[in-house]
């Protein structure tokens, strides 16, 4: 592969990595941490007729693998819909969306059960309004808390945003098969392919390793 | 809407048999992964007990290079690079093998291994110096100290977390569809594309993963409840 | 001058040792001698604690030696086997949670000096029979109290049959009411004949029990002597002041307990 070659792959990779991954990944999480509360919170309910289907779902879903849903909302879903034919990114972009919030909501919701519950008691004999109280006390202690497991779960979204090509996304690894369709050269390809989330998945477990770390030390209560 | 559910699809012969393949092939590659993820992955974890430095490198190497890229990618390497690096000879005998599952078990073992090696570190962190000080002390050999009292300890403690890999491993052997191995994902869609019986391949898919988590869960915490030890508690610092 | 009642079991040397920058320990020269009973004592991070573990090679040091039984620590080639001569016992018992307490004593028997089951098991019990925890042999070491598993730990280490026993604060994390029994096991001990290297601050029991006092901080060795001259004759200011708040704290607790 001359350097040239190198160059304008490298380039073209990363270009479907960003528009489609990392797009796929950020717009997945953005959603799916509103959904995720609000399931974690369904999931805390006192009311019976909430708790079990939304525990339902989330159990389900964390069963599932991620492959499966997203075959779920790209031909299932559709067909009943009366057999249009869905944009695979937004297929995939709803599978990934609905996936990651059951994890999240399992994160969020032990973050929430970790504060001791005498938090909501002291700051209630102040007189604070329970409504005030979740949300000036109870949800900034916990958000710390979960900070790290929701980081990781992202980075593990993001590694997972590849799937989408098997449903034909021309996201990172479809344009790989694509360029290797043209140029034949497995070897220096998928090595590139590997490389580029290699450096990019450390670099980002690092930082927030480091963000750990610091939550960590806010935290020696 | 006019869509009628038919359940019978799912039994009726040929489709029936395909589930039933799929099933088989995809408790095959994950058995078969798990138990080289757990003996790769012990291995590779204790390595960063090691006091010899280059060990703890490989294993933190290992680690990272494994946990970092993604698992399809990974696949597809072990697919379409591995046997292109090898002799003709050994290649040919590869594909004669059947390199599809070859790679899935391959590739989901590695990586699987370097999940378990985390949790092996972990765990390895939370035994405190203190009773690796303690048998020293009493005259046992380093590895006398490794087998009987660091070992034991270990693998009682990494019991819960090595079963969120084990519930993992199933659910990524569906990945191996994506190059070619005909399990339980790709049949749900095939018998899919056959009948145009969506919901009911889909659901049946579904099904068989969750009864597999189901299964996976009880029989881990089987194992935890007879491996717990009274009071074995996590020291959290000292 | 200082009492001997024997030959020297452990010789420090000069030592001295650091970690990284910090020198944890500075020219340490001492003496242990058959049926002595040295009790160190000395406010926190005063190295007591590094000392021990310098004795049977759980911490490398960098200058000096020590000498158990003639043999130096620096030079020698089992470390293992020199620690089935020297029994020590940890502040926070340190006992294998995943063993029952009878295996956790038989283990280095069987190991180390290579007895059957049967023996091992033998020896054990004997042990176990002596210092009244023979019930809980059967039983996981966090099914007992501190007490029960600082005893057990002591029998861990006892039944190798070593040279001297040391003891890195063996009270210092035990509940007020279980002290006075792992007192009572190192007074039979000290009675029986055995070499004692006592890290403590039970100063009052130190008064009691040891033939000579080591008093340190920061990792030098600023007074010693035996215990009439420690308590009473010490000129040292240092000495005079610790041995002061120590003696104070025990007034005050006593005042307020008695109220």
């Amino acid at each position: 592969m001359t350097l040239s070659q190198f160059l304008s792959n490298l380039y073209a990779l990363c270009w479907a990595l960003f528009k489609y991954n990392v797009t796929l990944t950020f717009l997945a999480v953005l959603f799916a941490f509103p959904i995720a509360s609000f399931l974690a919170l369904g999931r805390l309910s006192r009311y019976r007729a909430v708790r079990y289907p939304i525990t339902a779902y989330i159990n389900i879903v964390r069963s599932s693998p991620l492959l499966m849903v997203m075959f779920w909302t790209y031909y299932t879903f559709p067909m009943l819909l009366g057999g249009a034919s869905v944009n695979v990114f937004y297929a995939a972009l709803i599978a990934l969306t609905a996936f990651e919030a059951a994890y999240f909501a399992e994160f969020i919701r032990a973050g929430l059960q970790s504060i001791h519950k005498d938090q909501r008691t002291a700051a209630l004999a102040t007189g604070l309004k329970s409504w005030h109280v979740s949300l000036y006390i109870i949800w900034p202690q916990a958000v710390r808390r979960m900070l790290p497991s929701l980081l990781t779960q992202s980075i593990i979204a993001f590694q997972d945003s590849t799937l989408a090509s098997v449903i034909g996304l021309r996201e990172v690894v479809r344009m790989t098969g694509i360029i290797n369709a043209v140029q034949v050269r497995p070897i220096w390809l998928y090595s590139m392919l590997a490389g580029i989330y290699l450096c990019l998945c450390f670099v980002i477990s690092r930082f927030v390793r480091r963000v750990e770390r610091s939550t960590v030390d806010l935290l020696s209560v | 809407m006019g869509y009628e559910i038919q359940w019978s699809v799912l039994w009726e012969l040929p489709y029936g048999e395909w589930i039933l393949e799929g099933i088989y092939l995809t408790y095959q590659i994950s058995l078969i992964s798990w138990v080289f993820a757990l003996l790769i992955g012990i291995l590779v974890g204790m390595m960063a007990e090691s006091p010899l430095k280059p060990m703890q490198y490989f294993s933190t190497g290992f680690v990272e290079v494994f946990r970092n890229i993604p698992l399809l990618i990974q696949l597809f390497f072990a697919y379409f690079v591995i046997p292109l690096l090898l002799p003709l000879h050994l290649r040919r005998h590869l594909y004669e093998i059947g390199w599809e599952m070859g790679s899935a078990i391959f590739t989901l073992s590695l990586y699987t291994s370097a999940k378990v090696a985390e949790h092996v570190r972990a765990g390895l962190n939370t035994v405190s110096p203190g009773i690796r000080q303690s048998a020293l002390s009493t005259g046992l050999t380093w590895w006398q100290m490794q087998i009987h009292v660091v070992v034991p300890l270990l693998l009682r403690i990494i019991v819960p977390s090595i079963t969120s890999e084990f519930l993992t491993i199933f659910k990524s052997s569906s990945l191996a569809m994506a190059v070619g191995v005909v399990e339980t994902t790709y049949i749900t869609q095939r018998i899919g594309f056959h009948t145009f019986r969506w919901i009911e391949a889909n659901t049946m898919g579904t099904v068989v993963y969750l009864l597999t988590a189901w299964a996976v869960a009880i029989f881990m915490g089987l194992i935890e409840r007879r491996v717990r030890v009274p009071g074995l508690l996590q020291r959290e610092g000292t | 001058m200082v009492n001997t009642r024997g030959e020297p079991i452990i010789e420090f040397k000069d030592l001295s040792l650091w970690y990284g920058n910090f020198q944890a320990l500075a020219d340490i020269n001492e003496t242990v001698n058959r049926k002595d009973c040295v009790v160190i004592c000395g406010p926190s991070g005063s190295g007591k604690s590094s000392l021990l573990r310098c004795v049977n090679g759980l911490e490398k040091f960098q200058q000096g030696d020590v000498m158990v039984r003639g043999v130096s620590v620096k030079d020698c080639l089992d470390l293992a086997k020199l620690r089935s001569h020297v029994g020590m016992v940890f502040q926070r018992f340190e006992l294998y949670p995943h063993m029952t307490c009878l295996s956790n004593v038989t283990l280095a028997l069987r190991k180390v000096l290579k007895l059957s089951k049967a023996e091992a098991e033998e020896r054990a019990k004997q042990v176990l029979e002596k210092f009244g925890v023979m019930e809980q042999a059967h039983k996981y070491p966090a099914q007992l109290s501190g007490g029960q598993q600082q005893r057990i730990a002591i029998c861990r280490a006892l039944v190798l049959e070593p040279d001297v026993m040391m003891f890195d604060e063996p009270t210092s994390a035990l509940d007020p009411e279980m002290i006075d029994d792992v007192l009572q096991v190192l007074l039979q001990l000290v009675k029986e004949g055995m070499t004692m290297l006592i890290v403590t601050h039970e100063m009052l029991f130190a008064r009691d029990v040891a033939n000579k006092i080591v008093f340190m901080e920061k990792g030098r060795i600023i007074d010693r002597g035996t215990t009439e001259e420690f308590f009473s004759s010490s000129r040292n200011p240092r000495t005079q002041a610790f041995l002061d708040r120590v003696f104070r704290e025990k007034r005050a607790e006593e005042k307020r307990w008695f109220r």
